[in-house]
């Protein structure tokens, strides 16, 4: 049975540091490489074909949160507990120095899980927050990352491949008894339609919130999901005299519409086609582009944040609320 | 107004920006096609413009919306920095593009303005908030303020503000005098004194360094600093505005402004909130703190230098009196190095050396702490005087970031010791791309934050500083050019510093 120990990830990461390190020198560069590290990112593959997926992410987050990156690749199960280490490594464009990121992969048999994860918090940089990823549907076992959970700052997950958003909610109810703060990526991929709404609503110049009498989230799908029911909760929370409405709509995306109207007031966007929103009621931009949110952009949007989200915190105590309030 | 504000998610984009139509005086000139323009083609790429947001450009050159937008798109296309430029993006933001041609001095063009300013409010909802942004020469600011004001275009259903490049003034007393000229129309809280420098993010990152760290503003005082240089240079020359610059000189056009409000940074209390006034009033405060120079203190602590020709990496660089346009006898000032002393208690003896030239080495600009040797040499380093003061470096162009120098064990046998540098650099640690000083200060000025932006009580109290200066060196006839181009600077730069016992970096 393959061993992997952290002295010896830590020995060959040492290694590959002075190799290039060495390889400068003898180039006679003047600035070498810079090591850049902000934060230990630790990433649960949901599968072998996602995990190829996650290291492409991953690569492409390293430009704008450099980090120790620890990716848990599942394996089958006749497969070898194994690590490889990887210097990423780029030249900014006009600079002298080439910047690398450490990225440690972890072959993960499914039966091994435990012993891997025995291994990350010999792994992680010091001092430095710890962030987990769980990829896919693989959060909803958070029990088997609980080991990781005094070490993490913050656990990211995504509740969009749920169908059935009565059950997002509880399962991220369950995730936040620890210490560590969630993030759902699915509120993330929001903020596009967010701040276009609080744009217009601001250029509407609309003097009392109070008079709104409805908001209503048009979605795709059956049911409304956990998107849909973020967003009605966030509306209703500025809004606090509205109703909650929502409508099934064919369309592409988790959210297609949103209407708020109410005292002479009427706002309306409307996903067309694409990443083309149109906007009718006050406002005087009547298109804008609203680009879906890649994997990409969503999770740098929430490894930029530090510290407590109060807006999603209080908007998912409401979005549950209102989950319970629509279940049969 | 409460629920609007629970809309507002400033962790993940931008608090509210209010509506408002940007007027741009000089629209057809050099900063606004390369700069301004860009700028704010930026903020509308990443939707930080509200939707109800228009610009409206001016100068004499005859032209349609249509025209103005064309010329504004290739110069977004050709002046844009880190990042491309997408049709689709332009063509929604160009709709709120006009234009209206006309003489700066010419009253019946601010009736058309005003004409214009009414429709935008309605087709475009600005709500009546105007930004009057004067890119024009600075010899037009107090005329065309006073033309804004008697076109009763200062005051309307919305907020009226006014932007203003530097120079603001020539000396002490010119600088009064715009001033009066300004607040005629304009209240100081409506006038936003633009110093880019201000806007960039290293400079900025030197509030949060000083005072968002607990390890540093106790070591940031006389006892443990030596001295601090503050070098701006710049390679090139004057780049054809020859005959412009011999009017003003290193020392007003970089140290008056940008490089005294920077060292106003370094040097400052921290102030009790971090609220426009209260960061400006400790900025102010510091630069009131700046010894004022008598004649003779003047000729000791500043030195003016005039770049000759040379010949570098195998090209001819003309001198700075062979450049078009520039008198062949001109005294203007290439190269201004200067000694500052700050009386007040933290810095009391400590030399602030400041320098700014054209034709050096290289573009480089940081600030250098360096403190104080320790109190007794136990290792010989590698400069064989056992003592290698730590020094902090700043760096605000080209490589962002901040270094610290400090001396470590060579590997091997024996005790020797080497200088070393820990560094952080911006590019490497925040990815992402900054904004520039422009999308920084413009945006300020949309949302009425002027903390970035200066303050007449500090544009009064730097012309204090380098006034004795300015009229020490308008009574001397220099021996220019006294520097080759693609050097340090003039010797006597350097002798300025070693009769402190100190030397300039090599940046």
């Amino acid at each position: 049975m393959a061993a992997v120990q952290p002295q010896s990830i830590l020995r060959q990461m040492a290694a590959q540091w002075a190799a290039l390190a060495e390889a400068g020198a003898s180039g006679k560069s003047e600035a070498g490489v810079m090591r850049a590290c902000s934060m230990n990112l630790v990433v649960a593959a949901e599968d072998e074909t996602d995990a190829a997926r996650a290291c492409q992410t991953v690569a492409a987050l390293m430009y704008e949160h450099p980090s120790r990156a620890i990716i848990l690749k599942p394996a089958t199960r006749d497969a070898a507990l194994d690590a490889q280490v990887i210097l990423q490594c780029w030249m900014p464009s006009g600079e002298r120095r080439q910047i690398c990121c450490e990225r440690i992969e972890i072959t993960v048999p499914e039966a091994r899980l435990d012993e891997a994860l025995r291994v990350i918090p010999g792994l992680l940089a010091p001092d430095l927050p710890a962030v987990l990823w769980c990829r896919g549907r693989s959060w909803l076992q958070h029990e088997r990352f609980r080991r990781l959970h005094p070490l993490l700052e913050r656990i990211v997950v995504d509740s969009c491949p749920l169908q059935n958003a009565s059950q997002v909610f509880p399962a991220l109810a369950a995730l936040r008894q620890g210490k560590a703060r969630v993030a759902d990526l699915s509120w993330t991929r929001l903020t596009l339609w967010r701040e276009s709404i609080a744009n217009c609503v601001s250029a509407c110049l609309l003097e009392d919130s109070g008079a709104v009498r409805t908001v209503e989230v048009r979605h795709t799908g059956e049911r409304p999901s956990a998107a849909a029911l973020y967003l009605a909760a966030w509306l209703l929370r500025g809004f606090r005299n509205a109703s909650p409405a929502f409508r099934s709509v064919p369309g592409d995306g988790q959210v297609a519409g949103v209407t708020i109207q109410g005292g002479g007031f009427h706002l309306d966007l409307q996903r067309l086609h694409g990443d083309t929103v149109r906007i009718s009621g006050c406002a005087a931009m009547e298109a804008v582009s609203l680009p879906h949110a890649s994997e990409e952009r969503s999770m740098s949007e929430e490894l930029a944040i530090s510290g407590s989200d109060v807006t999603f915190e209080q908007t998912l105590a409401l979005a549950a609320g209102l989950a319970q309030r629509m279940q049969p | 107004m409460a629920g609007f504000d629970l809309l507002s998610d400033p962790l993940r984009f931008q608090v509210r920006v209010p509506p408002c139509a940007c007027v741009i005086f000089g629209a057809n000139g050099d900063l606004a096609r390369r700069k301004l323009l860009p700028a704010l083609y930026r903020l509308a790429c990443e939707r930080r413009l509200p939707p109800a947001f228009a610009i409206l450009g001016n100068s004499r050159t005859e032209m349609t919306d249509e025209a103005f937008r064309e010329t504004m798109r290739e110069s977004v296309r050709q002046f844009l920095e880190n990042s491309s430029f997408d049709d689709a993006l332009w063509s929604a933001f160009s709709r709120n593009l006009f234009y209206v041609p006309g003489d700066l001095h010419d009253p019946a063009m601010y009736a058309v303005l005003g004409r214009r300013l009414d429709e935008i409010e309605r087709t475009a909802r600005t709500a009546g908030n105007v930004v009057y942004y004067l890119s024009t020469h600075p010899g037009h600011y107090a005329a065309v303020v006073e033309r804004v004001g008697a076109a009763g275009l200062h005051a309307g259903r919305g907020w009226r503000r006014v932007v203003i490049e530097k120079p603001f003034g020539r000396d002490l007393e010119s600088a009064r005098e715009l001033d009066r000229r300004l607040h005629a129309v304009f209240p100081e809280k409506d006038i936003y004194r633009i110093d880019h420098y201000l806007g960039k993010e290293t400079v900025q990152n030197l509030l949060a360094f000083r005072f968002g760290n607990g390890i540093f503003e106790p070591l940031w005082n006389r006892r443990y600093i030596n001295h601090v240089q503050i070098t701006a240079a710049e390679s090139i020359g004057v780049e054809g505005r020859g005959a412009y610059y011999q009017q003003t000189g290193s020392l007003r056009d970089m140290i008056q402004n940008h490089l005294l409000q920077v060292m106003a940074t370094v040097a400052m209390e921290p102030p009790a909130v971090f609220e426009p006034d209260a960061v400006r009033d400790e900025r102010a405060k510091l630069l009131r703190s700046v010894r004022i120079f008598t004649p003779e203190e003047a000729d000791r602590n500043a030195v003016a230098g005039q770049y000759g020709p040379a010949r570098v990496g195998g090209v001819e660089i003309p001198g700075f009196r062979q450049e078009p346009g520039v008198d062949p006898d001109a005294q203007t000032d290439t190269y201004a190095a200067v000694t500052l002393f700050v009386d007040n208690w933290r810095w009391a003896g400590v030399p602030f050396y400041i320098r700014t030239g054209k034709r050096m080495p290289k573009r480089v600009t940081d600030i250098a702490i360096r403190f104080h040797a320790p109190p007794l040499a136990l290792f010989p380093d590698a400069a064989g005087d056992g003592v290698s003061p730590n020094l902090l470096v700043v760096r605000i162009q080209p490589e962002e970031g901040i270094s610290l120098r400090f001396l470590s064990k060579q590997p091997g046998k024996g005790m020797h010791l080497r200088p070393v540098s820990m560094d952080f650099h911006y590019g490497a640690s925040f990815g992402a791309r900054p904004p520039t000083a422009y999308e920084t200060l413009l945006m300020d000025a949309i949302t009425g934050d002027a903390t970035l932006y200066t303050r007449q009580d500090m544009v009064e109290a730097s012309w204090r500083v380098v006034q004795p200066v300015l009229d020490a060196w308008s009574k001397r006839r220099f021996d220019f050019p006294n520097y080759e181009a693609g050097s340090w600077g003039p010797k006597e730069a350097d002798d300025m510093l070693a009769r402190n016992g100190h030397a300039w970096r090599t940046p």
